[in-house]
């Protein structure tokens, strides 16, 4: 286990280049602090998704990428995948059991746990998100707001120390969003979350790193870059408006 | 062209139980060799892709409409193996979602929809896309390999109504061949367009040129 | 896309929802084998079929209607058969006619060919019926697997279940853009575009299936499908499948 403040994942010099020969890195470093909320903003195709598939070896690129100081090689992927919960932008594509349990369970299972663990860790992963009583349901029986949920849920029963989040909140409405942000702010892992919602990223991130064109533009504090509206809109983003009118809601 | 039970005897529905478990098992296998641990999740996206296919209502001049049956679309776009997987998957969908089709001729329907209609289907357009070339060969390949599996598939249907007894060989064949055959017209030209327009987006995305790229180590990845 | 038929009445309470579906798919299958392997000619043996499967409606809290119409789906055979009798052989002619140079003829052999292929579908189709609305799709799965079936082809099926629904959405999604663009087109460009529909559905599944397997990996898998196994028996279950193999074997054997 790493301790407060020291760095959890390590990025050095990441190249990766998709099979049809589109470049999408070249040298980009990065290191992530354990126990931080780290946002990953910048415009479409800047390389987000990509970046967020190194961190659990789906996608394997040159140079190095560590997760608690270990590498990412076949040995290492089992151990590195219980480490680093993917939450996926579809959640469709993350819930492919028939039953909401058997998606949340199939995670522990993976892991090794015994029906009777995986189904408590389920249940308790479930209760997190306040998604329990739909254990038994179909996953295509769900809002895509519950869907989100038990996809949260599907890689919380992991117990990961890294939470990963692929644009968690597009396409919710007001209030599974701000049920979402609740959450987020009230989870005590590493949270890595790449989004365009930027009034998010000002309420849950501690840090903030822009990406655009494969490269690391920046990295600050979110008051400090997601106000600076030259530098935002060269990358195709924008100020958010509680910034521009300088009057920010408190919640 | 799903037989309900009773249509078929004992001895009929048995023996097309053995055939088609047999083969489709072997079919689970090299499939499962080929792609590993991609395979649950590729086939089942392309046996639901097939089924949905199949709900598709495509317009038919006149005013009706009509749907394929996605036997020669299944070969073409996954090859034999995984064609035949698929359509057994669709075809035991059907008749436990749907009861389309009985469980004692499941057997049966997946003989004729699926191992008939799928190897039919591939060598058909196997042969004359080597012999045309692509392109041509694609089209020409699409249109008669669609309409061979729709008409073969129907006529092992028949045949196994008359082996049965259900009915006498002389109406069998000739209303099963006759009306299928026209709906193999339709079959042909709709999985003409649909082929054509997937290879201009993805010509890399056909079965064969995906073996082709993998035997010449230049595959994206299966 | 919108719900299959079934939907509405798994969520019933009836003796027959709450079985173990190993039970019930055992008992379904059981039923039609009896029904298909009965002599056509066995008549009293079909009308104690029909109440059988009239005590498992009644059981199952299904109208009866919805069985009956949705049997229906047997019809284009029925048609087929229906157009065989006039050319069936048999001994015993109810009516003849011969019209440039063939002879049709209804004779009785032939008409109990019909009626034996027409009923055994009839009651074969309203008994899966009956087994689809008081049973959830992961519960025949769980039931198919346990008849070991192979987990492989269980897990694909499984897989295909629960894509279709997001397919049909997509699917749905694209009729509409396409109707609310193409008002009285020609049918040539309609059928162009509807194919065109179909080849970037495929695309998409395609793709679709590659993230599913990276969210599956992401999960820890690496080729092996566990799941949580949790049917159970009870006494009621027993003595479900007890009478049902008694009466469906009764009526085969004594009648």
């Amino acid at each position: 286990m790493t301790s407060p403040q020291s760095t959890i994942i390590t990025i050095k010099n990441l190249s990766f280049t998709y099979p049809d020969g589109t470049s999408v890195f070249d040298s980009l470093s990065l290191d992530i602090i354990s126990g931080e909320t780290l946002g990953i903003i910048g415009p479409n195709g800047a390389g987000k998704s990509t970046l967020l598939l190194h961190l659990n070896g789906i996608f394997r690129g040159k140079g190095t990428v560590k997760i608690a100081d270990m590498d990412i090689n076949t040995r290492n992927i089992p151990k590195i995948r219980n480490k680093v919960g993917l939450v996926f932008q579809d959640p469709d594509t993350q819930l492919f059991m028939p039953t909401v349990l058997e998606d949340v369970a199939f995670g522990p299972l993976n892991m090794g746990y015994s029906v009777e663990k995986a189904k408590a860790s389920a249940l308790e992963a479930l209760d997190k998100v306040q998604m329990k009583e739909h254990a038994g349901k179909c996953p295509h029986h769900l809002s895509l707001g519950q869907k989100k949920r038990v996809a949260i849920a599907a890689v919380l029963a992991m117990s990961p120390e890294i939470v990963v989040f692929d644009e968690p909140s597009s396409n919710l409405d007001p209030r599974q969003r701000r049920i979402l942000i609740n959450f987020i702010n009230h989870m005590e892992c590493t949270r890595i979350i790449a989004t365009h919602d930027l009034e998010m990223v000002l309420e849950v991130c501690s840090r903030v790193v822009l990406l655009s064109g494969g490269t690391i533009i920046t990295t600050g504090a979110p008051h400090d870059i997601l106000a600076r509206k030259t530098l935002l809109e060269e990358h195709s983003l924008e100020v958010p408006c509680s910034l521009k009118n300088g009057d920010r809601l408190e919640y | 062209m799903h037989i309900p039970d009773g249509f078929l005897s004992p001895a009929v529905c048995v023996f097309t139980w053995a055939v088609s478990a047999l083969v489709v098992g072997c079919c689970v296998k090299k499939t499962s060799a080929e792609l590993d641990e991609k395979m649950i999740p590729r086939m089942g996206l392309m046996a639901a892709y097939i089924f949905t296919a199949q709900l598709i209502t495509f317009p038919v001049p006149g005013g009706t409409s009509g749907h394929i049956l996605g036997a020669a679309l299944a070969a073409i776009l996954l090859g034999p193996c995984a064609g035949i997987l698929v359509m057994a998957v669709v075809l035991t969908a059907q008749c436990l979602l749907f009861h389309d089709g009985g469980l004692s001729t499941l057997g049966a329907n997946i003989f004729n929809m699926g191992i008939v209609g799928i190897t039919s289907g591939f060598l058909v357009f196997e042969a004359i896309r080597r012999m045309a070339g692509n392109g041509a060969g694609i089209t020409a390949g699409t249109a008669a390999s669609s309409w061979i599996s729709v008409v073969l598939a129907s006529v092992t249907c028949a045949l196994e109504l008359v082996w049965s007894c259900t009915s006498p060989c002389h109406v069998a064949v000739p209303v099963m061949a006759v009306s299928n055959a026209i709906a193999g017209l339709f079959e042909a030209f709709i999985t003409c367009l649909i082929v054509n327009f997937i290879v201009k987006v993805r010509p890399d995305i056909l079965y064969n040129t995906r073996q082709h790229l993998k035997r010449a180590s230049l595959e994206p990845g299966t | 896309m919108r719900q299959l038929f079934t939907e509405s009445y798994l969520a019933r309470d009836s003796l027959m929802h709450t079985r173990d579906p190993r039970i019930k798919t055992a008992g379904i299958v059981l039923f039609t084998l009896f029904v298909i392997i009965t002599d056509p000619g066995s008549f009293q043996a079909f009308w104690l079929y029909g109440a059988i499967l009239l005590a498992l409606i009644i059981l199952s809290k299904i109208p009866a209607g919805i069985v009956l119409a949705r049997s229906l789906v047997i019809v284009p055979f029925v048609v087929l058969i229906a157009l065989s009798i006039p050319f069936f052989h048999g001994v015993h002619v109810l009516w003849k006619h011969q019209t440039g140079g063939i002879e049709l003829k209804i004779t009785q052999e032939g008409l109990l060919i019909a009626w034996g292929c027409i009923i055994k579908a009839y009651l074969s189709t309203s008994a899966l019926i009956i087994l689809i609305c008081t049973t959830t799709t992961p519960s025949i799965l769980k039931a198919l697997e346990s008849f070991r079936i192979p987990r492989l082809f269980v897990m694909v099926l499984s897989f295909m279940i629960r894509y279709i629904h997001v397919l049909a959405d997509e699917m749905g999604k694209m009729i509409q853009g396409k109707r609310s663009r193409s008002a009285g087109k020609h049918w040539l460009i309609d059928v162009k575009v509807m194919s065109c529909i179909a080849g970037v559905l495929f695309l998409r599944s395609f793709e679709k299936g590659e993230m599913v397997h990276n969210a599956m990996s992401a999960r820890g898998y690496s080729g092996t499908i566990h799941t949580l196994d949790e049917l159970s028996m009870d006494t009621g279950d027993f003595i479900f499948i007890g009478i049902l193999s008694l009466a469906s074997g009764g009526v085969y054997f004594l009648t």
